[in-house]
C-alpha cells in the first residue's frame, strides 16, 4: 500500500514540476517545495534512512508540518485577493501558530508531539474550508472544478481528517493492542492521501486548463 | 444482548461521525455552489433574451419609422408634384391636332395611374393607416392591390367572428403578411395568393399560401440564407406567435401563423 501511495506521491511532484511555468495561481507553485519535502521525508522514513542516522523521523516530521503550515497558509491567503478575505485566512493561521507555540512550550522538544501536529491540522483544515467558504461568498459565479484551489483544498481537508484520527488514536491505550482498529485507521489514513495526491494532480492539470478562474 | 462497545469503538465511531459530518458540509456547499451557479446562468439567460427582444422591438420601432417617412414622402411630395402634372397636361387641352390630343389623354390617364398606385403604396407603409384600418382591412388592401396590379389573384378568406388584437400584434401580423406577398411575388410567379384568417376562441390562425414555384426550405432558412424569413421569424417572436413554413420546388408556399389566447390578452 506504501508503494501506491508513494508513486502517486512522486507523480504529484513530478506533475507539479513538469508544469510549474503553467500553473496557476503563481503562488500555489509553492506546494511543489511541500511535495518534495514529503516525498524526501517518506523516503528516508520508510527505508530508514532515519534509523540509520541515529536521528528520529519525528523532527523531520514535526520540521515537516510546520513548513507546510506555513506554505498553505501563504497559498490560500495569496489566493484570495480580497483584504478582509486575507485577514480572516491570516488570523485562522496564526491562530494555527500561536497553537504550535503553546504545543512546544507545554510539552518540550519532544520527538513526537500530537499536539503540534493537532494544532498544524486543525489550522490547515480550517484554512481549506475558509477558502472553498470565501471564494464561493466572493464569486457571483463559482465553478468549483475550474478552481484549481478547490481539488487542492478538498484534498488537504480530506487528507488531514483522516490524519487528525490517526494520530490521536495514540491517546487510547486500547488501539495499541487492536490490530484490526489500527488497520482500519491506517488504511483511512492511506485512502486520504491517495485522494490527496490525485487531488493535486487535477488541481495542476485544470489551472491551467481555465487560468480565467485561477486568478493569478 | 447488550453489546458493550470499548474505548476504541467509541473512538471509530467518533471518527465515521465526525467524517460523516464534513462529507455532509461538503455535500450542501457544493449543491449551494451548484445552485447559485444555475441561478446565475438563468438570470443571464433572462438578461441576454430581453436584450434581445428590446434590439428587436428597436429595430422594428426604426424600421416603421422609416415606412412611415417613405410614406409622408411620397404622399406629400411625389403625390403632389404627379398631381400638378396632372393638372398641366388638363391645361393643354383641347388641342387642334389629334395625335398630340391622344398624347396628353394617354399620359394623364398614366399619371392618375401612377397617382393611385403611389397612393395606395403610401397607405400599405403608413403604421397609423394600417393601424386604424385593422388586420383584417389592412390585408383586404394589400389583396385588392395585388388583384388590381393583375400580377396575380388574390383571395381572401375569413372565419370565425372577428375582433380586434392590440395595435402592435396586428401591426407585426400584417408586415408578416406583406414580407410573405413580397417574397411570393418576387420569386414564386403565383397565379393566386390566398388568404386564410380564422377567429378561434383559443386564438388566431393565419395562413398565407400561393401556387407558385416553391422553394427548398432548407436553403431559405439556412443562416446563409437572406433575411426574410428570419425577419419573419424574429416577429412572430416576438408577439409570442409560431409561424411555420410549409413549401417544396413546384409546391407553392404556405405559412402559418398562430396566435394563441394567452397572447391576445391586450385584444380590443
Amino acid at each position: 500500500m506504501f508503494y501506491i501511495t508513494y508513486v502517486l506521491e512522486i507523480s504529484a511532484f513530478l506533475t507539479g514540476l513538469i508544469f510549474l511555468q503553467r500553473v496557476r495561481p503563481v503562488i500555489y507553485r509553492t506546494v511543489i517545495i511541500v511535495l518534495l519535502l514529503s516525498v524526501v521525508n517518506e523516503g528516508l522514513a520508510h527505508y530508514k534512512i532515519y534509523q540509520q542516522w541515529n536521528v528520529s523521523k519525528h523532527i523531520f516530521y514535526n520540521s515537516f508540518f510546520l513548513i507546510e503550515l506555513a506554505i498553505f497558509s501563504l497559498i490560500f491567503y495569496k489566493a484570495l485577493q480580497d483584504r478582509a478575505y486575507q485577514k480572516k485566512i491570516l488570523t485562522v493561521a496564526v491562530a494555527g501558530m500561536i497553537a504550535v507555540v503553546v504545543a512546544i512550550v507545554t510539552n518540550g522538544f519532544v520527538p513526537f508531539n500530537p499536539f503540534l501536529i493537532d494544532a498544524v491540522i486543525i489550522s490547515i483544515i480550517f484554512q481549506a474550508g475558509l477558502y472553498l467558504y470565501l471564494r464561493n461568498a466572493g464569486q457571483k459565479v463559482y465553478d468549483l472544478t475550474a478552481d484549481p484551489l478547490f481539488w487542492f483544498s478538498s484534498g488537504v481537508i480530506l487528507v488531514n481528517v483522516f490524519l487528525l484520527l490517526a494520530v490521536n488514536a495514540i491517546f487510547i491505550d486500547a488501539f495499541k493492542a487492536d490490530s484490526m482498529s489500527k488497520s482500519i485507521i491506517s488504511t483511512l489514513n492511506t485512502i486520504g492521501n491517495l485522494v490527496y495526491y490525485a487531488f493535486i494532480i487535477i488541481s495542476m492539470l485544470c489551472s491551467f486548463r481555465s487560468p480565467r478562474l485561477a486568478g493569478t | 444482548m447488550l453489546i458493550s462497545i470499548t474505548q476504541t469503538g467509541w473512538y471509530l465511531i467518533g471518527a465515521t461521525g465526525l467524517f460523516l459530518i464534513i462529507f455532509v458540509v461538503f455535500l450542501l456547499f457544493y449543491y449551494k455552489v451548484q445552485i447559485r451557479q444555475n441561478d446565475f446562468m438563468f438570470k443571464e439567460e433572462q438578461m441576454r433574451f430581453h436584450y434581445q427582444e428590446q434590439l428587436l422591438k428597436t429595430q422594428l420601432e426604426i424600421q416603421e419609422q422609416t415606412l412611415k417617412t417613405i410614406s409622408q414622402e411620397i404622399h406629400d411630395n411625389i403625390g403632389q408634384a404627379l398631381t400638378l402634372a396632372k393638372l398641366n397636361l388638363n391645361t393643354m387641352l383641347p388641342v387642334n391636332e389629334p395625335s398630340l390630343e391622344s398624347k396628353i389623354l394617354n399620359s394623364k390617364e398614366l399619371v392618375s395611374k401612377a397617382i393611385t398606385d403611389l397612393r395606395d403604396l403610401s397607405h400599405s407603409l403608413d403604421t397609423d393607416y394600417v393601424q386604424e384600418m385593422g388586420l383584417q382591412r389592412a390585408i383586404e388592401y394589400e389583396l385588392e392591390r395585388i388583384q388590381k396590379s393583375e400580377v396575380a389573384n388574390a383571395v381572401m378568406e375569413v372565419e370565425g367572428s372577428s375582433y380586434r388584437l392590440s395595435k402592435q400584434k396586428e401591426l407585426i401580423l400584417f408586415r408578416i403578411t406583406q414580407e410573405a406577398f413580397t417574397n411570393s411575388l418576387k420569386h414564386g410567379e403565383p397565379k393566386t395568393i390566398r388568404v386564410n384568417i380564422k377567429y378561434a376562441a383559443n386564438g388566431l390562425s393565419l395562413i398565407i399560401s400561393d401556387d407558385g414555384k416553391g422553394m427548398d426550405l432548407l436553403e431559405v432558412t439556412s443562416p446563409n440564407a437572406g433575411v426574410g424569413t428570419r425577419n419573419m421569424q424574429s416577429r412572430a417572436d416576438m408577439i409570442g406567435a409560431s409561424i411555420s413554413f410549409n413549401s417544396s420546388p413546384g409546391n407553392g408556399t404556405s405559412i402559418s401563423i398562430v396566435l394563441p389566447l394567452e397572447n391576445n390578452k391586450d385584444a380590443r
